[in-house]
Order: structure tokens, then C-alpha cells, then sequence
């Protein structure tokens, strides 16, 4: 089976500056991968190069989604073709009302397919079921997009629109930072409930205490641009307690 | 009849982003090209005007000649030959107002094209009543008789002349005198049609009014007035939605909006104008010189402008309130979007003489292309005016580099207890925001337009329902092509 | 050719030269603004047109104005103006790193490209200067000495044109104030700045003339790549006075503060106008404005940014805050936003109102007399751009002038 994610050889820049300097991964349908790296190795970069965002120049290799290369598309076509980013800082949408922008993302998708626009009171009927299991109440609902939010609303916001919008593959930038112990549980809980064999995620993280809640089946080392080393989810622990010093040199 | 429905499909297929550039194919009864004093005995003979209409007009029309063309906004306007076009253009087969079943189905045809309902039974009854104006004369009324239930006079403003002169002679004019400013002048002049309207105490009006004017003549002016009385204790809500044609020369609209507000009385007057404002290379569009201003004669009075502005060539309007009533209260919301060479310098004035009058004006610009849009807003607060408030928040949004958004308010206090509070910004769209709704699967265009309207939120929320859906959709086919 | 007592007599100038000449010229065929003039909207000039004055000439220049009413910062270095002429034997010892002398023809044509364009008073006071200030910081000078323009002047029947050129070469510093306390019928000081590439000019000026002076400046400044100018005007004195100020930013990444403040009261008019132009991306300006109006005075701001087509990145912040203390005085303002370009954050605010009446409570609920609490009020908004200025001499030299201007209360205040 062509595996859902292939990043080969992959190199990008920021304006001059080299950030990813030949990744190479490949992620299986139904596999959870998770990125572990310090500060400044790429993982943000990462996260907006597989997202297709403007400034984030690929240099070299590609990236494969089910056996096409993705580098040429648009990030809203990227985002249609399944692809899911939870973003580490959700950006606020003042005057944006919530419901009107959850259900033109999931109607984008489904003319794509070929599908009819979702029916409102239907649309109306499902987040308000799925907005239940992440503790989203009515009231956040009729908000604009993520403005007044807290931070932990605003990543409980992101998994909502990953259950709507049910995508193949979903990279998740740091969506532990800012997260407080209960916070942390509700959102991890609502990642695991999307859990299943035809979904991957990328967890991007900088704390391995994550992982305890999202279990991952790989664990790879990113520093300086590059995996450093790759295992089980065992390897977060190691890192937990050794750091992530001396990684750079074990390539 | 079907060929001309076929032209109207076909034009609209060929037209695209401007869905009422079509034409009607109507014969009309026109006035030779041209001003002078004639032109105007012409039109008040038509109109079957008494003769201190007419003298009224001949006024007018001496004070416009000695005036001269204002050039203090910020707008490049071509000069005007204002003897190459008709002053009057009215369809042959409908002599003034008809009853519906006398309104030639070709016109209804072009106001359901429209997507305004004039023929009432298509309606849920009794939600919106309209005037229908096609270029010089009112083609419809609905609803007058409900409407005379109530005591609500709701008329072409030609009928009202004959009908009810008295009315005519206290209040036309009484708010934006014949001399105020060129265009002011000139309507009083050669105006041709417009609505009347007049609430009686204690009446809240049952259905919103609206008029929809429709310049379908070439090389016509449309020079339409409206008059709107609110008697104590009573409440009105006027619409005014207005298209044109497609066309390559350009055609002047120079319309006079007067209200009047006494004691405890409201009025709303909201406006999504939508005149064909050229092409993407700034070919054609309307000329929309309008003086609206309504006076708070009334304490507690209260007078609310909301406008939608995203068509016309070059706009150049700002719906004012007098503010003389104790505790009178004057809004002003307005969203202004100029796209491809659109020019506009949009805004309001507040003019606060009683005491606790209170000014609220919310305006949000948004140009694209290499269009031009300008706030301009006038705060005067009169020695007398104790303790008047008033707030003003104006942003502008650019999208591409091409375009400019300038504010100009001005601010005049001559009270110490009065507060005047503006605040102004100029930003784009965020590339985050941007890249977060495209991550999301949405396309640009639509995230630039899901953004706008975000923007405008403020304002759009303060039109009826039936305006604010149209509104929404009008912003986003009005910035088509701006980005990319 | 109009009547006005403005009118520099031909024969009086008689060293009129190109430059001059031209400015003439221009004046003749414009002369004041009119009744229609839209950048003079709040501030009409009919009144000039009583008066009868003649411009300032050499004989005059002998007099001395009285100095040791004025605290000056120890140590400065005080160039003198006296009924608009240069006090020669002021250019004398200058701080090292300073050149002075008196302008010649280049000069002025440096002057005329600095000002404000098409602007009465920058042709005016061209065309009838008789002596005029050249001077220079050079490149990668720091002087921290500061220099004081002092203009005097005991005439009441003068006109005075005292025309200065400034230049801040690449790298310098420099500190430099101008200090207006002059009875003469009208001053009409223009001010040329030039801020070169990463030099910096901390700079103030203090309007402090007699009541029956009229006071119009005209104040251009341009400013190079990486320049700074922490800039501040005070408006206090004259019976009319008008501050305009233009700021070129011409290069990328400068950074422009340029605060006011005026005070006003009896039937005083105040004018602060400003016309900040972002001609490159990068650069920040930053205006605070604060007005206090008392007595029948009327106050004025008027204040443009504009920002053109190819100045991304533009940070352009104003605010202007009038406060009316009695029921006669008028405060106007005009601020406006002019942009063209789109990646910019630019923003401006403008208030009018009177003193807070809950913390004037809260204050006198803890015992402190309505008067103190007016006062401590007043100050507190005029702090906002009193703390703008970041050079300690600079600050120290105006402040005392808006204490004594709030000692100085006239009753009125509680009217």
C-alpha cells in the first residue's frame, strides 16, 4: 500500500536561511509519528512547509501525499486534499462568526468531492455533538473565531475543527504549550477519539509529557535541520531524562 | 418578450461579477438632452406639478447656475458636461404611479430579475413594502393600502406634491436647503421622482419601506428625492437598495435624502448602494453626488444611517444628522468598499446643538485594486450642546498595494462638558489570518471576503436581515479580482 | 500687489538675491492664505491686515534683549536672535564639533528645498531675511552641549523673519533648542533641518512671545536612513501663534517623535500643525499632542500623515488630546491618515473633553482641595507628552514653563 506521507530528502529556507536540511520520513495510513526536537531545530518550520505556507521556500526533495507530490499546491488545496495543521498560536478572526467559518471550511471540502453543501441545521447538529465531547460550549460557539479565547479554548477550538473536517493527516504544532493539566487531558482525549486506521498524525513537541497522553508509534529526534535518530515511543522518554544534548552529533 | 429575457441571460453570463449590468428593453418617453429653464417646465408639467413647484424648481435652478462644482474631496472627478444628458427618461407605458396590475410586466420582470418583490402576493405579506423608482418616475408602490390603515403616507414624492402640498411646502428643503452645496441645487432643480413617506404620532410604522432606484436610460441622469417625516412617538425603518446598467459612459446620480425626526421619534435609513461602478479599468460607472441629512428636531429624537457602499464610479456622500432635540441621538455606520479604480470620500456629520445629544459613527473602508476611498466626518459641537457625546471609530483595510485609504475627520468643540472620542486605523489582512482560513481548505478569495466581512461586522449588523445576507454576498463579489 | 503692512519694502532689501527674488515672487502672487484656503481652515489670518509693521532691518539689531530672565541649562551655548536679526558676537565659541555663520545664497537654497513648500511664511521670511543662521554639526560629532536659539525682540511695530538652517551630518548629534520670547507685532521664523544618515538631533522648541505677538513658524525637516529626531513644541505665548511642522522621512528606518503641547487662555490661538510624510519603508513616527484651553482661547491641531506607495512597513502613531477648562474656549482638531501603502500599521486618535469629574472626586474624597486636584489632573495629561522627551537638559528647560503657565490660574478654571 502507497504509505500516506513520504517526505524525501526535503530541504527549505526562511528568506536566506537554510532551517531543513534533508528530512527524510515516511508515514504509514493509521500510524502516529511524533517530532521531538529543541528550540530552533525546524519543527515549527516543519509544520508550515508540509502546510504550504507562503515564505517557506522548499529548496530540495519532495513531499508525497498517497504517492503525489504536494509541493505544487496551494495550502487550500493541500488543506482539501486532507491535510490538517493545529496551529501552535491559532490566529483570531475578529468579526469572523465562528459557525459561518466552520462550515465554509467543511463545504470547501465536500464541493471538492463533489459533494452538496451540508445542510445547516444539520451542520448546526454536528458541532454542537462534537463541541460537546471537547467542553465547547454554545456560548464560545457563537464567538468570533478564537477571539477572546482562551489558550486553552483556542487549542480545544483547533480539535474541533480537526473532527469536522476529518482529515488523513494531522500535524500538530506544540498543541501542548499553554496547556494546563486538565486542559492538556480534554484536548488529548479529543486527538485520541480521532484516532483511527485511516487517519496519521504528526505530534510536534517539544515535551515528552504529551506523549504520555497522545501515544505515539515512532518517535523522531530533530535538531539542526535534520532526524537525528528515530525509535519507538521509549526514545521521548530518553530524551526526557538525557536531554537533548549530544543529539546533533548522532545522526 | 422571450428574446429580451435570453439578452438579459446572455448579458448577465457576459457581465458576471456585475449581476445587474442588463439592460431593459422598455420604450421611454424622454426630454430633449440638455439644462435650461425649459428642461425644468418640462418635468414639473409632466409631473403635473402646481405652479410654486415649478417656481421653487426655476430657483433652484438660478442658484446652481452661480455655483460651482466642489473639489475640496478627495476624488478625481472627470468635468461634467451637464448639458449632454437627459433630465427626464420615464417608460412609455406607465404614466406615474399604476396600481400593480397596470405596471407593464416588463418592468416587473426587471425588479424580480432584481430580486426585489413588487408584485405583493409573491410576498409573505405585510414584510416589505416598496416604491419602485426606473429612472425619472416611480413605476409601483406596494402595500399603501395596509399602509393607509395605519395612517402611514408611503408615495412617490411627485404624487405628494399634488396630494399633499402643505406637507411638501413645511419640510422639503428644511433640512438640506436648496442652496447647501452644488448637487443639493441641481437636484432641487430637475428632480424627477423619489419616495414620501410620513408616520403619524404614536405610529410605529408595521412593515420596513424601501426603495430600489433603477437607472436603465443611457446618457440619463437619475435625480431622485426623499422625503421622510416622523412624527412624535413614532418609528420607521426605510431601505434603499439602487443598480444601473453596464455602460461605458459614465452617468450621473445627484440625489437629496431629507428626514425629519420630532419628539421621540426614530428613524433608520439603511442603503446598500450597488450603482454599476465601471470595469476593471475604470471604464464607465455612476456619478453619485448624494446630500442626506436628517434633522433630530424632536428631544429624544433619533435618526440612524446605515450604508452599504460598494458600487458607483465615484461616490461622494455624507448622510448627516442635525442633532437639535435634548438628548437626540444620531448613528452613523457605514461600510464603504472601492475596488479596480473606484473612487470614493464617504462619511458623515454630526452636528450637535441640544443638550445630552449623543453621536455614534462606526466606518469601516476597504479599498482594493487601485481604488481611492476616503472617510471624511465633520464633529461640531455647538456652545449649547451640554454634555454631548460622541464616539468615532473608523478603519480602513487595504488589499494590494495599489490602492489608498485616507481619514480625514475634522472635530470642532465649543463646549467644555462635551466628549469627543475618535480613533482611526489602517491595516491590511494579516498574512496569519490569511493562512490559517486557507489551512482550513478555504480558498483565498473567499477567505479574503469571509475576512472583510468579519471587518464589517460591526456595521453589517445593523441592517435588517432581509439588506444584511445581500450585503454579505455583495462584499464578496465586489472584491473579486483584487486578490492573487 | 496687496497693501500689507507685510510686504518687504524692495528698497529695504536691497541685497535681494536669486533665492530671494524667487521667494519674493511667489509671496507676491499668493501672499496670505484666503478665506477658502482648506490647510487654514481653523486659523484665519484677516487680523494681520490691521496691523502695520515693517520687517525687521540692521537697525535694530543693536538693541539686547533682557537674558537673565530666562533659566537657561548651565553650560549651554546661546545664539541670539534680536527683532529678527542675528546677534553676531553669539556665533562666537561654539562647541567643538559646531560650525556657525550666516547664511549665504547656497544656503538659502538649501533652506527653501527644507521647508514647507508653497508656504507663505517659508517665502515671506526668505524673501525679507536680512541675516540668517548656517549651522552645522559634523559628521560623527556628539555634542551633548545644548544650543539655544534665543529670540528677543522689544518692537511692537517689526515684523521679524529670522530664517535658520540646521544640519545634523552623517553620524553626528546634537542638541538644540529654540527659545521665543520676543514682543515684536509678527515672528516668522523659518526653520530648515536636515538629519543625515544615523544622526540624531534631540530638539525643542519653546513659544513664549509677548500677548500681542503674532507667532507663524514654518519648521521642514528631512530626515536620512537610520535618522532619529526626538523633536517637542510648546506653544504658550502670543496672541496668535501657529506651529507648522513637515517632516520628510526620505530614508529607510528613520524615526521621527515629534510632540506638542499647547496652553492656551484670555483670547489666545493656538495652532499646532504637523505633515508627517513616509516617502520610505521602515521608519516610525510617533506624535502626542496635548492641549489645554482656559478663558475664551481656542486651540487648533491639525496633523497629516501620509504614507507613500512604496513605504511598507510603516509604523505611523498620533494622538492628540484637548482638554477645555472653560466654557468659551474651542478646541479643533484635524487629524488625518493619507496611505497608500498597504503593509503599514498607522493609527490616530483624537480626544476633547473636560477634566474627569470621578477622579477629580476620588481625589478630593481623600482631602487634596478641588484646585490641587485640577492641578495635579492637568498635569498628569500634559505629562503624556512631556515624557515623550528623552534629553534630560531638553525637559528640563520646558517643563517649568507648563508648571508656571498652571500657577498662573486666572479663575476661570472653576468657571
Amino acid at each position: 500500500m502507497t504509505p500516506l506521507l513520504e517526505i524525501k530528502d526535503l530541504h527549505a529556507s526562511v528568506g536566506d536561511t537554510p532551517i531543513l536540511k534533508g528530512i527524510n520520513l515516511t508515514i504509514n495510513h493509521g500510524e502516529i509519528h511524533a517530532i521531538m526536537g529543541p528550540n530552533g531545530s525546524g519543527k515549527s518550520t516543519m509544520s508550515y512547509v508540509l502546510s504550504g505556507r507562503d515564505g517557506y521556500e522548499v529548496t530540495g526533495g519532495d513531499v508525497l501525499m498517497n504517492g503525489q507530490s504536494i509541493l505544487e499546491m496551494e495550502a487550500d488545496e493541500r488543506a482539501r486534499a486532507g491535510m490538517f495543521l493545529a496551529f501552535q498560536y491559532p490566529v483570531e478572526l475578529p468579526g469572523v462568526a465562528g459557525m459561518s467559518f466552520l462550515r465554509a471550511a467543511v463545504n470547501a471540502r465536500r464541493l471538492d468531492k463533489g459533494e452538496d453543501e451540508i445542510d445547516q441545521l444539520e451542520f448546526v447538529k454536528m458541532v454542537r455533538a462534537k463541541a460537546k465531547d471537547l467542553s465547547i460550549d454554545d456560548e464560545m460557539l457563537k464567538r468570533a473565531v478564537n477571539v477572546g479565547f482562551s489558550g486553552g479554548e483556542k487549542k480545544r477550538y483547533e480539535i474541533l475543527q480537526m473532527a469536522l473536517l476529518e482529515p488523513q493527516l494531522a500535524v500538530l504544532d506544540e498543541t501542548d504549550s499553554g496547556l494546563d493539566v486538565d486542559a492538556l487531558k480534554i484536548v488529548s482525549e479529543g486527538v485520541n477519539m480521532l484516532r483511527d486506521a485511516n487517519r496519521s498524525m504528526l505530534v510536534i513537541t517539544h515535551y515528552q509529557r504529551l506523549l504520555n497522553h497522545i501515544v505515539p508509534d515512532y518517535v523522531h529526534i530533530l535538531a539542526n535541520g535534520k532526524i537525528r535518530r528515530s525509535g519507538g515511543k521509549e526514545l521521548a522518554l530518553e530524551v526526557e531524562e538525557s536531554g537533548y544534548a549530544g543529539i546533533d552529533d548522532a545522526a | 418578450m422571450a428574446a429580451t429575457l435570453e439578452t438579459i441571460e446572455t448579458l448577465e453570463q457576459a457581465t458576471g461579477k456585475y449581476k445587474y449590468g442588463f439592460v431593459t428593453d422598455i420604450e421611454s418617453d424622454k426630454a430633449p438632452k440638455g439644462l435650461n429653464e425649459d428642461i425644468i417646465r418640462f418635468i414639473s408639467a409632466k409631473k403635473d406639478e402646481p405652479e410654486w413647484m415649478l417656481e421653487w424648481r426655476l430657483k433652484a435652478f438660478a442658484v446652481w447656475q452661480k455655483m460651482d462644482s466642489p473639489d475640496w474631496a478627495k476624488l478625481d472627478i472627470p468635468p461634467i458636461d451637464y448639458q449632454d444628458a437627459y433630465y427626464y427618461a420615464a417608460p412609455k407605458t406607465s404614466d406615474g404611479p399604476a396600481s400593480l396590475d397596470e405596471v407593464d410586466p416588463e418592468l416587473l420582470r426587471t425588479y424580480e430579475k432584481l430580486g426585489i418583490p413588487i408584485s405583493e402576493q409573491k410576498l409573505l405579506a405585510g414584510v416589505v413594502a416598496v416604491d419602485a423608482v426606473f429612472d425619472s418616475v416611480s413605476v409601483a408602490t406596494t402595500f399603501r393600502d395596509e399602509l393607509a390603515k395605519a395612517g402611514v403616507i408611503f408615495c412617490p414624492i411627485s404624487e405628494a406634491i399634488r396630494e399633499y402640498p402643505e406637507l411638501i411646502k413645511t419640510y422639503m428643503g428644511s433640512v438640506v436647503p436648496v442652496a447647501d452645496n452644488y448637487f443639493s441645487a441641481l437636484n432641487a432643480a430637475v428632480f424627477t421622482d423619489g419616495s414620501f413617506v410620513y408616520i403619524p404620532k404614536g405610529v410605529r410604522c408595521p412593515m420596513e419601506l424601501s426603495t430600489y432606484f433603477r437607472i436603465n436610460e443611457q446618457n440619463t441622469g437619475q435625480f431622485e428625492r426623499t422625503l421622510i417625516i416622523a412624527e412624535d412617538s413614532s418609528y420607521v425603518s426605510y431601505l434603499e437598495g439602487c443598480t444601473a446598467p453596464q455602460r461605458d459612459e459614465n452617468q450621473l446620480h445627484a440625489a437629496v435624502v431629507e428626514l425629519v425626526a420630532m419628539q421621540d421619534a426614530e428613524i433608520k435609513y439603511s442603503t446598500v448602494q450597488n450603482w454599476y461602478p465601471g470595469d476593471e479599468n475604470g471604464k464607465g460607472g455612476i456619478y453619485n453626488f448624494v446630500t442626506k441629512r436628517g434633522a433630530c428636531r424632536g428631544d429624544r429624537s433619533k435618526i440612524s444611517w446605515t450604508q452599504v457602499e460598494t458600487g458607483s464610479a465615484i461616490t461622494w456622500k455624507y448622510p448627516s444628522c442635525i442633532l437639535q432635540g435634548k438628548d437626540s441621538v444620531g448613528e452613523f455606520y457605514s461600510v464603504a468598499l472601492t475596488n479596480n479604480f473606484q473612487q470614493a470620500d464617504t462619511g458623515t456629520k454630526m452636528i450637535h446643538i441640544g443638550e445630552g445629544s449623543r453621536s455614534t459613527i462606526i466606518s469601516k473602508g476597504i479599498s482594493a485594486g487601485r481604488s481611492q476611498n476616503c472617510y471624511r466626518g465633520l464633529v461640531r459641537i455647538q456652545p449649547g450642546a451640554e454634555n454631548a457625546r460622541n464616539f468615532t471609530q473608523c478603519d480602513s483595510l487595504l488589499v494590494g498595494d495599489r490602492c489608498g485609504a485616507h481619514t480625514v475627520p475634522y472635530i470642532v468643540s465649543r463646549n467644555p462638558s462635551a466628549k469627543i472620542e475618535h480613533e482611526a486605523t489602517t491595516s491590511r489582512i494579516s498574512e496569519d489570518q490569511l493562512f490559517y482560513c486557507l489551512q482550513r481548505g478555504i480558498s483565498e478569495e473567499d477567505a479574503v471576503s469571509l475576512i472583510v466581512n468579519g471587518f464589517c461586522k460591526e456595521v453589517m449588523k445593523e441592517l435588517p436581515m432581509e439588506f444584511a445576507v445581500e450585503a454579505q454576498k455583495l462584499i464578496g463579489i465586489s472584491l473579486e479580482g483584487s486578490v492573487g | 500687489m496687496p497693501e500689507s503692512m507685510m510686504q518687504p519694502d524692495l528698497q529695504d532689501v536691497a541685497t535681494l538675491n536669486g533665492v530671494q527674488a524667487a521667494a519674493l515672487a511667489r509671496w507676491q502672487e499668493r501672499g496670505w492664505p484666503g478665506a477658502e484656503d482648506e490647510a487654514w481652515r481653523f486659523t484665519r489670518l484677516a487680523s494681520l491686515d490691521k496691523l502695520s509693521l515693517r520687517p525687521a532691518d540692521a537697525n535694530l539689531a543693536n538693541g539686547t534683549g533682557n537674558l537673565s530672565a530666562h533659566a537657561l541649562p548651565a553650560g549651554a551655548h546661546v545664539i541670539r536672535f534680536h527683532n529678527g536679526m542675528l546677534v553676531a558676537n553669539s556665533l562666537e565659541n561654539m562647541p567643538t564639533g559646531i560650525s556657525a555663520r550666516l547664511v549665504d545664497e547656497d544656503d538659502l537654497g538649501a533652506i527653501v528645498d527644507l521647508a514647507p513648500a508653497n508656504h507663505p511664511v517659508t517665502d515671506l521670511s526668505v524673501a525679507a531675511m536680512t541675516s540668517g543662521l548656517a549651522l552645522d554639526a559634523v559628521a560623527g560629532a556628539t555634542v551633548t552641549t545644548p544650543i539655544i536659539l534665543m529670540f528677543t525682540g522689544n518692537s511692537g511695530s517689526v515684523s521679524t523673519h529670522p530664517v535658520v538652517l540646521l544640519r545634523v551630518a552623517k553620524g553626528a548629534q546634537a542638541v538644540i533648542a529654540e527659545w521665543h520670547s520676543a514682543s515684536v507685532g509678527l515672528s516668522a521664523p523659518v526653520m530648515a533641518i536636515d538629519i543625515a544618515d544615523n544622526a540624531r538631533l534631540d530638539y525643542a522648541k519653546i513659544q513664549q512671545d509677548s500677548a500681542t505677538t503674532t507667532h507663524l513658524a514654518a519648521t521642514g525637516i528631512k530626515m536620512g536612513e537610520a535618522a532619529v529626531l526626538d523633536g517637542f513644541q510648546l506653544s504658550i505665548g502670543g496672541c496668535l501663534a501657529r506651529l507648522e511642522a513637515h517632516v520628510m522621512l526620505a530614508a529607510e528606518s528613520a524615526d521621527c517623535r515629534l510632540s506638542a503641547i499647547y496652553l492656551g487662555r484670555r483670547n489666545q490661538h493656538h495652532d499646532i500643525t504637523t505633515n508627517m510624510t513616509h516617502a520610505r519603508g521602515h521608519c516610525q513616527s510617533n506624535q502626542v499632542i496635548r492641549g489645554v484651553l482656559d478663558g475664551a482661547a481656542r486651540g487648533v491641531f491639525q496633523g497629516k500623515v501620509h504614507v507613500a506607495q512604496d513605504a511598507q512597513k510603516t509604523d505611523g502613531q498620533q494622538m492628540s488630546r484637548a482638554l477645555l477648562l472653560s466654557r468659551k474656549a474651542e478646541a479643533d482638531a484635524k487629524p488625518e491618515l493619507e496611505i497608500y501603502a498597504d503593509d503599514v500599521i498607522c493609527a490616530h486618535g483624537a480626544t476633547v473633553g473636560e477634566l474627569d469629574e470621578t477622579q477629580l472626586f476620588y481625589l478630593t474624597s481623600r482631602g487634596i482641595s478641588p484646585e490641587v486636584a485640577r492641578a495635579m489632573l492637568i498635569a498628569a495629561f500634559l505629562d503624556d507628552a512631556v515624557d515623550m522627551i528623552e534629553n534630560a537638559d531638553l525637559s528640563a528647560l520646558l517643563r517649568p514653563h507648563v508648571t508656571a503657565w498652571m500657577l498662573a490660574q486666572e479663575g476661570s478654571v472653576n468657571a
